[in-house]
């Protein structure tokens, strides 16, 4: 029998360079990434809820008080999100995160606002006009430094994708042309738009799907024709590039919201629990005569159950580059210190370069390429040998 | 309660350094208003700072007014908004003088009048009035670089500016240098006004609806690129 050969470790004999670690931008999460994330992170759904809506409430209120739009607005809250996908809420204080977010999208959107002013506004907001402070108050020097901290690792949770979708003016396109009434259903559609940025709609859907959605819920809300507003007309889905599948989605997000956070809301306290409810029941039976999946899958997410045990997330027990969620440290931070939270990127960081990038098939054909001068390959293979003739023993 | 002479002390110090900044306004307005009980006192301290400081101080405490009367305003503390309706000819009077040392303050008055009259927190036939005392005082049309005909005394050389505004007396040129640097600070933050909505949700609704234009093409474009790009993610995530 030959001798098989042993392998040899392959990740410590590297030679050269290390290849880097690639994070691709991730415009689109759905879902199932968003609850694999959470879950990674030990989230509870209930806190999860609550830090969300605090979260979003404060970015809203805040940036009111600033006169900023709402792009900014938009921009703020999905960057608010995204870092709360990759970082467990023990490490790092809802506030000032939220506070991050709305800075980082300030400068995003162009419209400038110095972390100062931001932490200012927020305070005069909770006090009245006589304990009201200016921004250049030391009270706010050292939060405002944490705060500029954290917009790194903003930028990094976003992977640097600084393209941002903002579905208002869309909304308001469709709502004019449809005649809907700026007093009623094109404000309820308007505020219902604000309030899907306490969902995680945004980060699943495209900007159609989502202007869409809010003008079909508005219809309904103010009790109009909804049959006119689905994939017909000026709502034709085929021209919006989207799918009953998506707008049933995101109409279903907004509806769980109302339901079950009705006064965190702006349009919630307008209507009765009921309305909400009776709304549901029809998307429902309409969802499942026609066979509609709650959520959208990932290819590799299709024959899993909809429960988080799904073969798409078990597969995944090696090192994988693209999705960094738990950092390899444990989250040991004391309550004295004032830090920022670490993260999977920055972790890896300190072991190899991350770089990031917006392309996934270019981060794809890479790997494949680079993966072929580090992977050592080995073959076994069967040489014959003469036999040597065994001594025989002398008796 | 706070020491009279104190308070009157501290909103002095706060009128006299006064910059462009919009934090040194906003502080010194809250300072007005959290001690309106002796708004009798801070309005006298406002005119007196407004006979004595440097050009540029009244330039920017003309500005300062125009911030506390609005805060003021919504404040509910309308005392402040009265006496300066009431003495706004003296205030003009101060930041523009009849020597015409205050010629560079003409557009900041002007600016600041008109800002006031849309707040209707002063009537448009009392701007109108001032807008006629402001023209007598507005020396553009004599400035040598600005008019046609160059004056006879040969004043147009060096620090022309400087010394045909004053008809006489020289402007510091650190204090040109600063209200320079303050115009700039100013404009940087008009700037701002290209995007800041008011906070009161209805404005931003309706101009957007206002200002957008009709569904069209880029609208669908933009709408498969998304749609491309999503799918991409879903193949590959």
């Amino acid at each position: 029998m030959a001798p098989a050969a042993t392998p040899t470790s392959a990740s410590e004999d590297r030679v050269g360079p290390h290849p880097s670690y690639i994070e691709v931008a991730k415009p689109y999460i759905l879902q199932s990434r968003i609850v694999k994330c959470l879950s990674d992170i030990h989230m509870s759904d209930t806190r999860e809820d609550a830090v969300r809506l605090q979260g979003v409430q404060w970015i809203d209120l805040t940036r009111r008080a600033l006169n900023l739009p709402v792009r900014t607005f938009d921009t703020a809250v999905v960057y608010y999100h995204k870092f709360r996908l990759l970082h467990a809420d023990t490490e790092y204080n809802w506030a000032d995160a939220a506070a991050a977010a709305l800075f980082t999208a300030c400068k995003i959107e162009d419209t400038l606002k110095k972390s100062k002013e931001i932490l200012c506004a927020n305070w005069n907001l909770k006090v009245g006009v006589g304990e009201s402070l200016s921004s250049d108050d030391p009270r706010f020097e050292n939060h405002a430094k944490l705060i500029i901290g954290l917009e790194r690792l903003m930028l990094e949770g976003a992977s640097f994708d600084f393209r941002s979708r903002h579905p208002q003016k869309l909304m308001v396109k469709l709502a004019k042309a449809l005649g809907f009434d700026t007093h009623n259903a094109a404000r309820t559609a308007w505020n219902l738009s604000i309030d899907m940025y306490r969902t995680f709609a945004p980060l699943k859907q495209t900007t159609t799907t989502t202007a869409i959605a809010c003008i079909e819920l508005a219809a309904r809300l103010h009790t109009m024709a909804a049959h006119k507003f689905i994939d017909t007309g000026i709502m034709s889905y085929g021209k919006w590039s989207t799918g009953r599948a998506e707008v049933m989605e995101t109409l279903l997000d907004l509806l769980d919201l109302y339901i079950h956070h009705r006064a965190s809301t702006t349009v919630g306290p307008l209507y009765s629990l009921e309305t909400f409810l009776n709304i549901r029941i029809t998307l429902n039976q309409e969802a499942s005569a026609a066979k509609i999946p709650r959520f959208t899958l990932y290819a590799s997410d299709s024959g899993a159950g909809s429960q988080g045990t799904s073969n798409g997330a078990k597969a995944r027990n090696g090192i994988d580059p693209t999705s960094p969620l738990t950092p390899a440290t444990p989250g040991t931070v004391s309550p004295g210190t004032v830090q920022a939270p670490t993260s999977a990127i920055g972790i890896r960081g300190q072991n190899g370069t991350v770089r990031f990038m917006l392309d996934a098939a270019r981060a794809r054909d890479e790997r494949s390429e680079v993966d072929k001068y580090h992977k050592n390959e080995e073959e076994e293979y069967e040489v014959e040998v003469p036999n040597e003739p065994e001594k025989r023993r002398v008796r | 309660m706070a020491d009279p002479f104190e308070v009157r002390m501290r909103f002095t110090t706060l009128l006299s350094h006064l910059s462009a900044s919009h934090t040194s306004l906003q502080k010194a307005a809250v300072f007005a208003l959290k001690n309106r009980e002796m708004e009798e006192d801070l309005h006298s301290c406002i005119l007196e700072q407004l006979e004595r400081t440097s050009m540029n101080t009244r330039a920017n405490i003309m500005f300062f007014i125009e911030h506390l009367c609005d805060l003021a305003n919504r404040e509910g503390a309308v005392e402040f908004v009265r006496r300066m309706q009431r003495d706004v000819f003296r205030v003009v009077e101060a930041v523009v003088p009849v020597d015409g040392t205050g010629a560079a303050n003409v557009r900041v008055v002007r600016k600041v009048l008109q800002a006031l009259q849309a707040k209707t927190l002063l009537l448009p036939e009392t701007v109108s009035e001032l807008e006629a005392v402001l023209r007598s005082r507005d020396i553009a049309p004599s400035h040598p670089f600005i008019a046609d005909d160059a004056t006879p005394d040969g004043t147009a050389a060096a620090g022309a500016g400087a010394n045909a505004r004053n008809g006489g007396g020289r402007l510091d040129k650190t204090q040109v240098m600063q209200r320079i640097e303050e115009d700039r600070e100013r404009h940087k933050r008009l700037r701002e006004n290209i995007w800041t909505v008011d906070g009161d949700e209805e404005k931003e609704m309706e101009m957007m609806w206002d200002e957008c234009s009709e569904l069209g093409e880029d609208d669908y474009l933009g709408g498969v690129e998304e749609r491309d790009d999503r799918e991409n993610g879903i193949k590959f995530g």
